[in-house]
C-alpha cells in the first residue's frame, strides 16, 4: 500500500518511460476509408503513432477529427472500414491478420473502454458474467475466471464485489458502471488499454475518481494507455504525450508540458485559448471562427487553413507534413509553426 | 444588490411520490434569484434536481410549496394574461441542438414560430425582418433562413436555438446546459455570444451547467445545487475564490484544469491531505 | 417483480371481465330465447318456463349476469341451438385439433424464423439478407386461404400429401387426450401417427407462412438494433467470436421484442385457424365457429368467441411473464413493459 501511494504520488511528467524500450504499439501511415452513398471517403490519413509500455498517450480532437475511428481501427472493430498502412503490436503486424488471430489479441493483450458506460454493458447479463467473459472465452475455468473477475473488481474499488457480481448493469451508478467496464478491459491483464472518452458521460467528481483509479492501476501494472478525449483538462492531468487530430489528420504531437506551454500549431493554440479555466478570473475567450471541415470537404492543403489566423494562400493548396521541430520530441504539421510563446 | 430581481424563486419544495419507495424530495426549500441584466449560474450534477427546478420555473411543473416571482408577479396566482406575458418574456434554450430543432422546418419558420404563436408579428414580411435581425445578432446570416437544420453544425444549430429565443425579445433567457454538447472551439463562440448579448441588450440569463469553468467565466452570480438543496450561493468571484460548502470545494477540486503543471500540483496536494 | 406480475394479472382479469360483459350484453340484445334453446326443440311452453326458472332467466338482468359468470366459472358456456348440447362439450371435443394445429404452426414459426432472422441480421445488406427481405414481404402478403387453395390445387394430382381432413378413413385412434397425434403415439399406433402428421403438414405450413415472415422481420430488426449498441463493440473488443456475440449478447436482448411479437401473433393464428380449418376441412374451434356462424347458432358463436378471447388474453399474460425470465430489468421492477 505504501509503495503504491508513493508511485501514485509521482506526477505523470516525472515518470520517465525508458526511451530505449521498444514501442508496444506502432502505427505507421494509417489511412481509414469508408464507403458512403457518394462513394469512398477517406476519414483518416497519414496517422503515425507510437506508444511504449507504461506510457500514456492522449489523442485529442473535436468531433469528426477521426480520433475514435483511429482507436477502433487499432482494434479493427469495424469491418466496414478499409485500413491501409501498418499497425504493429508487440512486434506483430495486426493489419491483414485473420479475424481469428485478431481475436486472440483483443481483450487479452490490448483492450478498450467506451464513452457511455450504460450502453457499453450488456443489460441482460450479470456484472460477473461480463467481467469474467474475456477469461472464459480463453478457456479459463468458470471458478478461476470468477475469482479473477472479483479480484479485478476489488482492485477497481467496487465495494462488496463478490456479492455485486450477481447484479445487473442497471443496478449500478454511472461511475460504478465505468469501473465495471474498466474491469472487463483489465481482467485479462492487457499491455495496452485504449480508453475512448471514458469519463465524458460522468459527473465531475465521478470523472475525477475514475481518472485517479486509471492512473493508479496503469502505474501498478505498467500499462500503456491511449486516452481519446476532447477535454484538455483531463489530458493535462493524465497524459505523458499528446497527439492532436484535426479533420482526420495528426497536426501536432508533443510531450504534455511542451504542448500546453508552447503549442506550435495555430489550431492547438486556438483550442487552448478557447477553454475557460476554473483557476483564473474571467478573461475573454478567444473563440476560433468557423467550424472544423469535414473529411470529405478537406482542401488539398491544410485542413485548418480556412480558420487559421496566420495562413497564406498557399496553405490551402500545399499540404503541411507532420515534421519534428529542432527538439525532436515535438512535431507539428504547419508551414508556419508558432515560434515561441506570443502571449 | 441594488438592481431588482427579474426572477425570484422563493423556498420551492417539490416531492415526487415514487412507487414502493419513500417519497423523494427533488427540491428542498430552494431559493434562487436572477437580478435584472445579470447572468446567474446554477451548478448541479446529475440528480441534483436542476431539471425539476427548470420545469418549475417554466411552469411545466407545480411546486408543492413556495413561489416563483417573475418581474414582480407571483406566478402561482397569475392569471391567463400574466402567463401569456411570461411565456413571451421568458425563453428556454435546450442542451441538445440536434433534437431541439424540428428537422422539417426551415430556419425561418423555426425562429419565427414564436412570433406567430404569440401573435407578435402576423405579417410575413415584417416577420422575416425580425427573424433576419435575430439571426444576424447570433452571428448567422439572413440568407440562412430558407435552409433546414440538418445543413448546420452543432454550434450553428445552438445559435439558431438562441435566435429562436431572442426573436421574442425576452427579458429572461433560461439556458439548460447550452454548451455541453458542443465542441471546445464552438463552445467558446456560444459563450462569447451570450456574454455580448448581456452587455448589449441588458437581457438576463439563468445559465444551468455542470462545467464550473464555464460558469465562473460567464456568470455574475452562482448557486450550487446538491440533492435538491442550494448549498451555496453568491457572487461568482467570491464562491470560486473562497468556497464555503464542502460540496462546492469538492466540485472545484475535481474539475480538471487544462494545465499539466497545475494538475500535478493538485494531485500532490490531494495526496498530502 | 411481484408488482409487475400483479399488475399484469389484474390487467388480464379486467380484460377478461370486459370480454365477458360484452358477450353477455350481446346475448341479451340479440333476438332469441335462451330458455327455449336450452329446453330443446320439442319442449312444451311449460317445459320452457321451467327451464327459464331453472336457468334463472326469470331473474333481473344483474342477477342473471352474476349467474352467467358463475356458470362460466363452472365451464358452462350455454347451449348450442343446433346440436342442443352444451357449447363447452362441443368446444372441448374440437379444441385439441386447433391446439395441435396452432402449437405445431408456432413451433415451426419459431424454429424457422428465429435462426433465419438472426442469419439475415448477421449478414446485413448481403445477398442472404436481401433475398430474405424480399421473400418475407411476399410471404406476409399472401392471403392464408389463397395459399391453402393453391397448395391443394398443386398437390391434388400428386397424392403426396393429404389435402383435407385430420386422419385417413382406414385409421382410427383410441381417444386418450383428444389430440390425435398424441393419442396415436400413446396407443403405439405408429402408422396412424404418421398419417395424422401428414394431414397436419399443409395446414401448418399455410398457417405458419405469414407468421414466419413477421417473426423473421421482428427478429432481424431487433437484432440489428442490438448489434448497433456499444455493448456489442465491447464484446468484440473482449475477443468474443462472431457467433458468441450473436447468440450470447445480441440474441438475448433481441429476444424481448421478438417474444412479445410471438405472443401477439397467437391471436392472429387463431384467426388464421378459422380459415385454415375450413379450407382443409379439419375439425377445430375455427371450423366450429364457422359452422355456427353459418347456422346462425348465436350462443355457440358467442361461446367460441369468449373462449378464443380468453385464450388470447391468457397467452399475452404468459408472454409477459416470460419477459421476467429474459429481462432482468423487468424482473427487478426497473422497467415497465408496455406490450
Amino acid at each position: 500500500m505504501m509503495t503504491e501511494a508513493r508511485t501514485a504520488a509521482l506526477p505523470s511528467g516525472e515518470r520517465s518511460p525508458a526511451t530505449e524500450v521498444a514501442p508496444i504499439l506502432e502505427v505507421r501511415d494509417l489511412a481509414i476509408d469508408t464507403g458512403t452513398s457518394r462513394g469512398p471517403m477517406r476519414l483518416v490519413e497519414n496517422v503515425n503513432l507510437s506508444i511504449r509500455p507504461g506510457e500514456r498517450l492522449a489523442l485529442v480532437g473535436e468531433s469528426g477529427s477521426g480520433k475514435s475511428v483511429t482507436a477502433r481501427a487499432i482494434m479493427q472493430l469495424d469491418p466496414s472500414m478499409r485500413l491501409t498502412g501498418s499497425v504493429r503490436f508487440a512486434g506483430t503486424e495486426l493489419l491483414g491478420l485473420p479475424e481469428r488471430s485478431l481475436r486472440s489479441y483483443r481483450g487479452s493483450r490490448l483492450s478498450m473502454v467506451f464513452q457511455d458506460p450504460l450502453r457499453s454493458l450488456n443489460p441482460t447479463m450479470t456484472i460477473g458474467e461480463q467481467v469474467a467473459e474475456p477469461l472464459r472465452i480463453r478457456g479459463v475455468s468458470r471458478r478461476e475466471a470468477w475469482r479473477r473477475a472479483q479480484a479485478t473488481l476489488d482492485q477497481l474499488g467496487v465495494a462488496n464485489a463478490g456479492h455485486r457480481m450477481r447484479s445487473y448493469p442497471f443496478e449500478f451508478s454511472g461511475g460504478m458502471r465505468q469501473r465495471v467496464a474498466l474491469a472487463i478491459a483489465l481482467v485479462a491483464e492487457p499491455a495496452l488499454l485504449i480508453a475512448d472518452e471514458p469519463t465524458t458521460a460522468l459527473d465531475t467528481r465521478v470523472q475525477d475518481r475514475v481518472l485517479k483509479l486509471m492512473d493508479t492501476i496503469a502505474l501498478e501494472r505498467g500499462l500503456a494507455v491511449i486516452l481519446i478525449t476532447h477535454d484538455l483538462g483531463v489530458v493535462a492531468g493524465f497524459a505523458d504525450r499528446v497527439a492532436v487530430m484535426y479533420s482526420g489528420r495528426l497536426i501536432e504531437e508533443a510531450p504534455v508540458d511542451d504542448l500546453y506551454r508552447a503549442p506550435k500549431h495555430p489550431y492547438t493554440r486556438g483550442l487552448l485559448d478557447a477553454v475557460p479555466r476554473l483557476d483564473t478570473d474571467a478573461r475573454t475567450l478567444a473563440a476560433m471562427p468557423g467550424t472544423p471541415v469535414s473529411p470529405d470537404a478537406r482542401p488539398p492543403g491544410c485542413a485548418f487553413a480556412d480558420r487559421c489566423p496566420v495562413r497564406v494562400d498557399d496553405c490551402l493548396s500545399v499540404r503541411p507534413v507532420l515534421l519534428p521541430m529542432a527538439d525532436a520530441a515535438h512535431a507539428v504539421a504547419c508551414h508556419f509553426p508558432i515560434e515561441r510563446e506570443s502571449k | 444588490m441594488n438592481t431588482p430581481d427579474i426572477l425570484t424563486v422563493r423556498s420551492i419544495t417539490k416531492t415526487f411520490a415514487s412507487r414502493g419507495r419513500p417519497a423523494a424530495k427533488a427540491l428542498d426549500a430552494v431559493n434562487l434569484s436572477v437580478s435584472e441584466g445579470s447572468i446567474a449560474g446554477l451548478v448541479g450534477e446529475s440528480g441534483s434536481g436542476k431539471s425539476t427546478l427548470i420545469r418549475c420555473i417554466m411552469g411545466l411543473e407545480r411546486p408543492d410549496t413556495g413561489t416563483i416571482i417573475f418581474d414582480g408577479t407571483d406566478m402561482s396566482v397569475a392569471g391567463r394574461e400574466e402567463w401569456r406575458k411570461f411565456r413571451q418574456q421568458v425563453q428556454l434554450v435546450f442542451q441538445d441542438p440536434f433534437s431541439s430543432l424540428d428537422p422539417r422546418m426551415t430556419v425561418e419558420s423555426t425562429v419565427g414560430e414564436g412570433l406567430v404563436i404569440h401573435k407578435k408579428s402576423m405579417v410575413k414580411n415584417h416577420r422575416r425582418e425580425l427573424v433576419a435581425t435575430a439571426l444576424e445578432s447570433v452571428g448567422l446570416s439572413a440568407s440562412d433562413m430558407n435552409r433546414y437544420p440538418r445543413s448546420f453544425s452543432g454550434g450553428q444549430r445552438q445559435r439558431i436555438a438562441i435566435a429562436r429565443a431572442i426573436v421574442m425579445r425576452p427579458r429572461l433567457l433560461v439556458c439548460d446546459e447550452p454548451v455541453s454538447a458542443l465542441d471546445v472551439s464552438v463552445q467558446a463562440q456560444v459563450i462569447n455570444l451570450l456574454k455580448s448579448m448581456q452587455a448589449e441588450s441588458n437581457i438576463s440569463i439563468l445559465f444551468i451547467a455542470h462545467d464550473l469553468a464555464v460558469v465562473r467565466h460567464l456568470c455574475d452570480s452562482v448557486s450550487v445545487l446538491e440533492h435538491g438543496k442550494i448549498v451555496e450561493s453568491g457572487r461568482s468571484t467570491e464562491i470560486f475564490g473562497n468556497p464555503q460548502a464542502d460540496y462546492t470545494r469538492s466540485l472545484i477540486a475535481a474539475s480538471p484544469i487544462p494545465d499539466p503543471a497545475v494538475q500535478r500540483e493538485k494531485s500532490r496536494s490531494s495526496l498530502a491531505q | 417483480m411481484l408488482r409487475f406480475v400483479g399488475r399484469r394479472a389484474l390487467f388480464t382479469l379486467l380484460s377478461l371481465f370486459s370480454l365477458v360483459t360484452i358477450v353477455f350484453m350481446l346475448i341479451k340484445i340479440i333476438p332469441g330465447d335462451e330458455a327455449k334453446v336450452a329446453a330443446g326443440d320439442a319442449a312444451t311452453p311449460e317445459m320452457v318456463e321451467a327451464t327459464r326458472v331453472r336457468l334463472g332467466l326469470d331473474q333481473p338482468v344483474p342477477v342473471q349476469f352474476l349467474a352467467y359468470i358463475w356458470r362460466l366459472l363452472h365451464g358452462d358456456l350455454g347451449t348450442s341451438t343446433t346440436t342442443f348440447q352444451p357449447i363447452s362439450t362441443n368446444l372441448s371435443a374440437v379444441l385439441p385439433f386447433t391446439l395441435e394445429l396452432i402449437a405445431l404452426a408456432m413451433m415451426t414459426t419459431v424454429i424457422v424464423a428465429i435462426p433465419v432472422g438472426m442469419l439475415m441480421a448477421a449478414n446485413r445488406g448481403g445477398p442472404v439478407d436481401l433475398f430474405g427481405r424480399v421473400l418475407t414481404v411476399v410471404m406476409a402478403g399472401m392471403p392464408v386461404f389463397w395459399v391453402g387453395f393453391m397448395l391443394q390445387l398443386a398437390l391434388s394430382s400428386t397424392h403426396t400429401l393429404p389435402i383435407s381432413g385430420s386422419l385417413s378413413v382406414q385409421y382410427s385412434v383410441q381417444q386418450v387426450t383428444g389430440f390425435v397425434t398424441l393419442d396415436a403415439l400413446l396407443t403405439g399406433n405408429d402408422s396412424a401417427f404418421r398419417d395424422a402428421l401428414t394431414h397436419l403438414v399443409l395446414p401448418v405450413l399455410v398457417l405458419a407462412t405469414p407468421q414466419i415472415a413477421v417473426i423473421i422481420r421482428t427478429m432481424r430488426t431487433s437484432l440489428l438494433g442490438e448489434l448497433d449498441e456499444d455493448y456489442i463493440l465491447m464484446a468484440q473488443s473482449k475477443g468474443a467470436s462472431r457467433s458468441r456475440i450473436l447468440i450470447r449478447h445480441g440474441f438475448r436482448n433481441a429476444a424481448v421484442p421478438t417474444v412479445t411479437m410471438i405472443g401477439l401473433q397467437v391471436g392472429y393464428m387463431i384467426g388464421g385457424a378459422v380459415i385454415v380449418e375450413s379450407v382443409f376441412a379439419r375439425p377445430g374451434v375455427g371450423a366450429y365457429l364457422t359452422s355456427s356462424v353459418v347456422q346462425k347458432d348465436t350462443f355457440a358463436v358467442l361461446g367460441a368467441v369468449l373462449f378464443i378471447g380468453a385464450v388470447v388474453l391468457i397467452t399475452s399474460f404468459l408472454v409477459d411473464m416470460f419477459q421476467i425470465v429474459i429481462d432482468p430489468r423487468v424482473r427487478r421492477g426497473q422497467l415497465e413493459v408496455t406490450a
